[in-house]
């Protein structure tokens, strides 16, 4: 009749303690939650491959589902040193890719701000940036923009080109300044987009809150 | 011999025992107030073991409650898009669009709407069963010796009654129907016909200690009508059976299920399908139309979600019911998970294991409503009409409602969904003015 153990159910062995990774921010009940996840999509494997999420069908909605997934095999975001995308990760690296999205705390001071929210747009920039060379190129930029349109028949190629083109630009004059006729601009760099995001607070935009799921007295 | 004399009569024993206290009532429509008893004992216990949980639990409790139906593990932040993208516009919108749209595939993957409905509600505190045990901790050795009497109570007492309960009940289903089958056609083949059903239908529920509370009665379905359901079990027929007649519908199986379905036919005109006609829709519609027709047939039961749903949330009903005509009448089953999960998760568990799960658990406690009968409106079609009786048994069960369809337990999306929503998308960056 299952278990008859009344432990706590653990993460699995051949993990790092996960601990060390995220430092503060997600519970132990999270982790016993995202593990449950976890171990839903890989159907009880210890890794999840690409193929994985297609069994998410909330996720068929999204226009940039590519670049989703792709982000959780991208291997910078993995915090590995090499570069390129992993085959398949096992649940350290998926809290790893979850703990982009954690929300931010009460107790934070401002350096630790700041790196969190370096963090995040740092994971945004590889989200742009598909071949890894540090820039976010204009072809790369109206990759994106051809996604989230994707789901239109309507709107033509030319007129999502049209609207990357325009919005390159704009990064441009903010980054660069004015620039001369002939001048070509090579692409955006992390220290670029970091500017373009000046003003925004993304650190309250970009998190996946969890609901407190303690256990409470439910008498009748 | 002498050993064989003692079991015989201690079988005999135990038969008049059932006979008394449970068939006898059963055929009567009485209670005697045994299951009642049982339940207050359960509940009782449970509330302690709840205390006990609270009390050894070390972090300060919120006490913030957490309402049954809240459905999942993180906070959705419901801003519709055009209005959380005004919020992030500035020049450079897309660069701001893609936060959206990473936001809810990271909510997507963490956790989604569908996947869930298809596993079995989580529970607010342990209810002293090993399969519930997720979230709980180990907490003090009382706690422990309560668990185990209660392992013992549920498979060694429990168990063995409800399966000898559910034995007699459907062997009583088979040989009483086929001997009402034998009478010529008559008011009074209808009446007995009724009577074995009612009290085989009892007998059953008590074989699985269901509780059973009926709301709005006088809504019941009536002769000539459609009755449809939310689908959890396949239990539900029989939670329903339990308090009227109805016309079942359904495949011919083999086995066991097609000797009852043969059985019952005779007496009472249930309507199933070989396996062949089902795949024909029109004939399908033609027959139940045939049916709803005649007036002195009893009401067809149908569940037009098509599929087991884990009783959080109603899914899409498939427009082949409404389209027949006639009065529908709606129910809204809701289970209490608290005492035994009612949902088959027919990936996970087989027929024979889920049956045993809900044979081991502590009860069935469900509340039934029935609504107020609905008719078509003439400018609605059926998928319209089939929306409208689902909203009104999602309101009275207090489950939510999702535009998904059952089907998803085993298929993708499909894709004119998908392509609803990014047209959405695009439609409001050109309406922004943002092209050419």
């Amino acid at each position: 009749w299952g278990q008859a153990q009344m432990g706590v159910p653990r993460v699995p062995r051949g993990s790092a303690p996960v601990t060390s990774l995220l430092s503060l921010a997600v519970t132990s009940e999270q982790i016993e939650h995202l593990h449950r996840r976890f171990k839903q999509l890989s159907q009880d494997q210890l890794t999840i491959r690409k193929e994985n999420f297609d069994s998410i069908p909330d996720l068929e909605f999204n226009p940039i589902r590519g670049k989703i997934v792709h982000a959780f095999f991208d291997k910078r975001n993995l915090r590995q040193e090499s570069d390129g995308l992993a085959d398949e990760i096992n649940f350290e690296d998926f809290l790893t890719i979850m703990s982009y999205f954690r929300p931010i705390e009460m107790n934070m001071d401002e350096e630790q701000l700041d790196r969190f929210r370096k963090e995040k747009l740092k994971f945004l920039f590889h989200m742009y940036d598909s071949d890894h060379d540090g820039k976010i190129t204009l072809q790369e930029y109206r990759n994106v923009v051809e996604e989230l349109l994707s789901g239109n028949p309507h709107l033509e190629k030319e007129s999502a080109r049209s609207i990357a083109d325009g919005a390159m630009m704009e990064a441009a004059s903010i980054c660069v300044g004015q620039m001369g006729p002939d001048q070509v601009y090579e692409g955006i760099t992390f220290e670029d987009f970091l500017k373009m995001w000046q003003g925004i607070d993304i650190e309250t935009k970009m998190h996946v809150r969890f609901l407190n799921v303690d256990t409470i007295a439910h008498c009748y | 011999m002498e050993v064989v004399w003692a079991v015989g009569q201690l079988g005999a024993v135990w038969l008049a025992v059932l006979l008394g206290l449970v068939m006898l009532p059963s055929a009567l429509g009485v209670s005697l107030g045994i299951s009642e008893a049982y339940m207050w004992v359960l509940v009782k216990t449970l509330e302690w073991a709840t205390i006990r949980l609270q009390t050894g639990a070390k972090k300060p409790q919120l006490q913030m409650p957490r309402t049954p139906t809240a459905n999942g593990i993180i906070e959705r932040d419901e801003t519709p898009m055009e209005k959380e993208i005004a919020l992030l516009h500035r020049a450079d919108f897309e660069f701001s669009h893609i936060f959206y749209f990473c936001r809810k595939g990271f909510e997507a993957i963490v956790e989604d709407e569908v996947t869930q409905r298809f596993s079995s509600e989580e529970l607010l505190s342990w209810n002293l069963l090993t399969r519930t045990n997720v979230n709980f901790h180990y907490i003090s050795l009382r706690l422990t010796v309560v668990w185990v009497i209660g392992v013992i109570v549920r498979y060694c007492f429990l168990l063995p009654l409800r399966f000898s309960l559910a034995a007699i009940g459907i062997t009583s289903m088979i040989v009483g129907t086929t001997v009402v089958g034998q009478l010529p056609n008559g008011s009074v083949k209808n009446y007995l016909s009724e009577v074995v059903h009612l009290t085989c239908s009892r007998i059953l529920v008590r074989a699985l200690s269901g509780t059973i509370h009926y709301h709005n009665k006088e809504n019941r379905p009536q002769k000539g009508g459609i009755c449809v359901a939310n689908h959890t079990s396949p239990i539900d027929a029989i939670i329903l059976t339990n308090d009227g007649c109805y016309a079942m519908v359904g495949q011919v199986h083999g086995g066991l299920m097609g000797v009852i379905q043969r059985a019952t036919v005779k007496a009472c005109p249930h309507v199933w399908f070989e396996r062949s006609e089902i795949k024909d829709r029109h004939l399908v519609t033609k027959r139940l139309r045939e049916h709803v027709a005649d007036k002195s047939k009893l009401p067809i039961l149908i569940f037009p979600e098509g599929t087991c749903i884990n009783n959080t949330s109603v899914m899409m009903f498939k427009k082949g019911s409404f389209e027949i005509g006639g009065t529908i009448y709606p129910v809204a089953i809701k289970y209490d998970p608290q005492f035994g999960d009612a949902f088959w998760n027919s990936s996970k568990y087989n027929i024979v294991s889920y049956l045993l799960r809900i044979m081991t658990s502590w009860a069935i406690v469900c509340n039934v409503w029935y609504l107020p009968p609905m008719v078509r409106k003439e400018d609605e079609d059926a998928v319209q009409f089939a929306n409208r009786v689902r909203s009104a048994i999602a309101r009275q069960g207090g489950l939510t409602e999702l535009p998904w369809d059952g089907g998803l337990k085993r298929a993708k999306v499909k894709d004119t969904f998908k392509e609803e929503q990014q047209k959405n998308y695009s439609k409001m960056l050109v309406r922004n003015g943002s092209v050419g």
